[in-house]
């Protein structure tokens, strides 16, 4: 009887050899207000999707992208990781009435991205977090590049391939290296997330076509995952947020590299498959008050609106909010002008 | 509050709210009680001085905005004096002008129910937040932005409610309270969805309230312990025989009642003799009993030198007390009526006239009742066998008396409880709780398997 239980119990702690336990939550610097101050700037770029001009919006955009880094780099980093998010928010909750104080430190983030989700839409994914960012920025720099892979139904392509050769490369080299330091052992697991990206370039290299809708819902998985972390108070931490978060975590920074490099061949790649907030943020952002309105009798099914998404969220003018990130990317090169970006209060949340 | 209800000229407030700023920043700045050069004061002003063009040249609601300004003037005056610093009054002044544009539309473009929802809430949060609580300021902010996400719809106001409730009134037990609240929207909403009226929304509610007082213990009970312990819990040996040895038995009992009770119940259902009354009673006399009555009178007749247990004894070298046959005895006697109820119920919902045409077309009265009335009654059976099994399962206080050992899960957890307490005692009833709601879910969806058959559309 116990030896099987045994032997299952050997086994996930052999699979999961690098999650780490902890055993209290991290502490916040007690009656420190930091975390105002992501608050605040959270809130202040959130708002500036709403005023930016129509004109030169994409530039207002990444300048926005750029405070969003600039700001995780300096505050996440003082605040321990504010993005190892689902699980600190589950503590957050808990210490409500009791250290109310560690409680804000905990929920501040949280709370202000679903609020926003909800009233603005998911404008945070495409012009606030810092991963979105960090991919998009990479993966500019190969843009001709991809545009024909996906004007080509993303066929089998040697060159993904040669670039997952190359990621895995990166990625065993450090592993190696991080193991003989013997560091990579005691760090998180931002490994796994890692692990599964490299296999995903490689699935993606053959059958990128056919599996991608079917590979986007990892992301559920993903934060399954992370949820789950977070109630048995494992510490499995979204990598890439903290990445941001402790530059000298070898393992974060692994990972921060290997995502850097697979959007070399696939721009946000780890937002389509793989991102735990994605469906926290899309879920709140599904009924939000503020939306793009497709105008059907407009458009001339020219496709450039899906061209220029990054994350096959629309097709011919129908967006699909579960992968859209509000980047008005489409709204803005429509030539027939068939986007409006709309707010409507009485959009009520019936079941969708 | 802004002074500019009636916007008779466009220019008119947003100026009138910068020349008030501009003199309070002199005079107060003069006086020297607060410092305008500081970078926040002049941040604030120039916010302002944006927002006054803009307001200007018509590019936005004129009463919104200039609410805006009024709110960022005043913080800039007030600000460094209700905050310990610039950052902290900063996400107020953001978090006020995010309820204030909530606010204005919701009052624009939704009902007027909608608005006072929204006022009173934030009325509401206040006060416990803020009077209600210690040091909770800060958490005042991160709850009205959730209110300023939720105002405008009826059923996410009601979902933020329950959050609220759940994690400041009901804290070490939030995630329960969360689940039975937003379960208990969720019925209320579906139904009110379905057109149910408003008395029928009351009784509802008031009903529902008892089914919690019965999920709640069992909610409680799960989220205080974690994974670990109720896998430590399972490779103690004690624990897991007692579950086998109430599986085997409760499986066993089971199994006897169904062989020998689902033909009786038939009998009793289709035929009709004298005392039949009488001897329904009965049959439920092991209900009325009380179980550690039931106990004794099985001790009194089955133990080694008493009545019959001395012949069993004597006769077959069979003994009660103490086996796992006296267990099987018990689970018996108390999980009787159950199933013979149960089936008695399918089998009088079976029309005579099925039967009755089986019989014309030639089949015996012993094939009509296999192959026609047994698989129409087959869920109403299978839900008596089901019943049974979680009575006999469940046995303590009949099973106590004739055989305290071999243990049976309850046996087992009362001892545990007498012998190390209520705080030990607690995971290994999570667990129990978890393998029966488990076991439950299993073959309630079993039932689902069994054929389904429309007596009515027949007819
Ligand atoms: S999907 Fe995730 S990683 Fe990508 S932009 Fe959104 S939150 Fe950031
Ligand atoms: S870019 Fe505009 S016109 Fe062209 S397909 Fe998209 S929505 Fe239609
Ligand atoms: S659908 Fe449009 S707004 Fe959404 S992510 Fe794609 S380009 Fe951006």
């Amino acid at each position: 009887m116990e030896t099987w239980l045994d032997k299952i119990e050997n086994l996930l702690a052999s699979l999961f050899a690098n999650i780490k336990l902890v055993e209290k939550g991290l502490l916040g610097l007690e009656g420190s207000y930091v975390e105002l101050l992501t608050v605040l700037a959270l809130g202040m770029l959130a708002v500036i999707p709403i005023f930016v001009p129509r004109n030169n919006r994409q530039i207002w955009r990444h300048v926005n992208q750029l405070f969003g880094l600039a700001i995780f780099v300096f505050v996440v980093f003082t605040c321990l990781g504010v993005f190892g998010m689902i699980r600190n928010f589950y503590r957050g909750l808990h210490e409500i009435g009791r250290e109310n104080i560690i409680a804000l430190y905990y929920c501040s983030v949280p709370v202000t991205i679903l609020v926003t989700s909800m009233l603005f839409g998911p404008a945070f994914c495409g012009w606030i977090c810092p991963t979105g960012a960090l991919q998009e920025f990479v993966a500019s720099l190969t843009r001709k590049w991809t545009k024909v892979h996906k004007k080509m139904g993303y066929s089998f392509s040697p060159p993904i391939l040669i670039f997952a050769i190359f990621a895995a490369l990166v990625f065993l080299l450090w592993m190696y290296r991080l193991s003989v330091t013997r560091l990579f052992f005691i760090e998180d697991a931002s490994i796994y997330w890692s692990q599964v990206l490299i296999i995903l370039l490689f699935v993606l290299a053959f059958r990128m076509r056919e599996w991608d809708l079917k590979l986007r819902r990892l992301r559920i998985l993903s934060f399954l995952i992370i949820a789950f972390g977070a109630v048995m108070s494992m510490r499995i931490t979204s990598p890439v947020h903290f990445g941001f978060a402790k530059v000298y975590d070898p393992a974060s920074f692994l990972a921060t590299v290997m995502v850097a490099l697979a959007a070399l061949a696939i721009p946000m790649v780890w937002c389509r498959y793989l991102c735990p907030w994605r469906c926290v943020i899309a879920w709140a952002g599904k009924n939000s008050v503020r939306y793009i309105d497709f105008d059907e009798s407009k458009c001339i099914s020219c496709s450039k609106c899906t061209q220029v998404c990054d994350l096959d969220a629309v097709v011919n003018g129908k967006i699909d909010i579960h992968e859209c990130h509000m980047c008005f990317k489409c709204v803005d090169t429509c030539p027939e002008n068939c986007f409006s970006v709309r707010d409507d209060w009485s959009r009520s949340c019936k079941k969708s | 509050m802004s002074g500019s209800d009636r916007p008779v000229k466009q220019w008119l407030p947003p100026v009138c709210i910068m020349a008030m700023q501009t003199a309070s920043y002199i005079i107060f700045g003069i006086s020297g009680w607060f410092m305008p050069l500081e970078l926040f004061s002049v941040l604030l002003f120039l916010a302002n001085v944006v927002i006054c063009r803009i307001l200007i040249k018509g590019g936005a609601d004129n009463v919104l905005g200039s609410s805006i300004m009024f709110i960022i003037m005043t913080h800039a005056l007030i600000g460094q004096r209700i905050a310990p610093d610039s950052l902290t009054s900063g996400s107020i002044l953001m978090v006020n002008i995010l309820i204030l544009y909530v606010g204005f539309k919701i009052y624009e473009n939704l009902s007027k129910l909608h608005f006072m929802l929204f006022v009173v809430s934030y009325g509401i949060l206040f006060a416990v937040f803020i009077i209600g609580m210690e040091n909770a300021e800060a958490l005042f902010l991160l709850a009205l932005m959730g209110l300023a996400a939720t105002a405008r719809d009826f059923r996410l106001l009601s979902y933020y409610w329950a959050l609220v409730v759940a994690f400041t009134f009901c804290q070490p037990y939030a995630w329960p309270a969360v689940i039975c609240l937003f379960f208990l929207i969720k019925i209320l909403q579906t139904a009110s969805d379905n057109r149910a009226s408003a008395t029928l929304l009351v009784f509802l509610a008031s009903g529902l309230l008892l089914v919690f007082f019965v999920l709640l213990p069992v909610l409680i009970l799960l989220a205080d312990e974690n994974s670990r312990n109720i896998v430590n819990m399972l490779k103690d040996a004690d624990v897991l025989n007692a579950l086998f040895t109430t599986a085997i038995t409760a499986t066993c009992s089971t199994l006897i009642l169904t062989v020998l009770c689902v033909p009786l119940a038939y009998a009793l259902v289709r035929s009709d003799f004298f005392g039949k009354t009488f001897l329904l009673s009965i049959i439920d006399l092991p209900i009325i009993i009380p179980q550690s009555a039931a106990g004794i009178m099985l001790l009194r007749v089955f133990s080694k030198q008493q009545v019959l247990g001395e012949f069993f004894f004597h006769a077959l070298g069979i003994r009660f007390d103490g086996t796992l046959l006296g267990v099987i005895l018990a689970q018996i006697f108390v999980s009787m009526p159950f199933i013979l109820k149960s089936a008695m119920t399918a089998f009088s919902a079976v029309p005579l006239s099925v039967e009755q045409n089986a019989r014309t077309l030639g089949a015996s009265a012993l094939s009509t009742f296999r192959r026609v009335v047994l698989p129409v009654s087959a869920r109403g059976l299978l839900t008596g066998c089901i019943l049974a099994w979680a009575r006999a399962a469940g046995e303590f206080g009949a099973v106590l008396f004739i055989a305290p050992y071999p243990q049976t899960a309850p046996v087992a957890v009362y001892n545990r409880f007498t012998s190390v307490g209520l705080v030990e005692t607690a995971p290994l009833v999570a667990t129990l709780i978890l393998f029966s709601v488990l076991l439950f879910f299993v073959m309630q969806f079993s039932i689902n398997l069994m054929p389904k058959v429309h007596t009515r559309e027949r007819n």
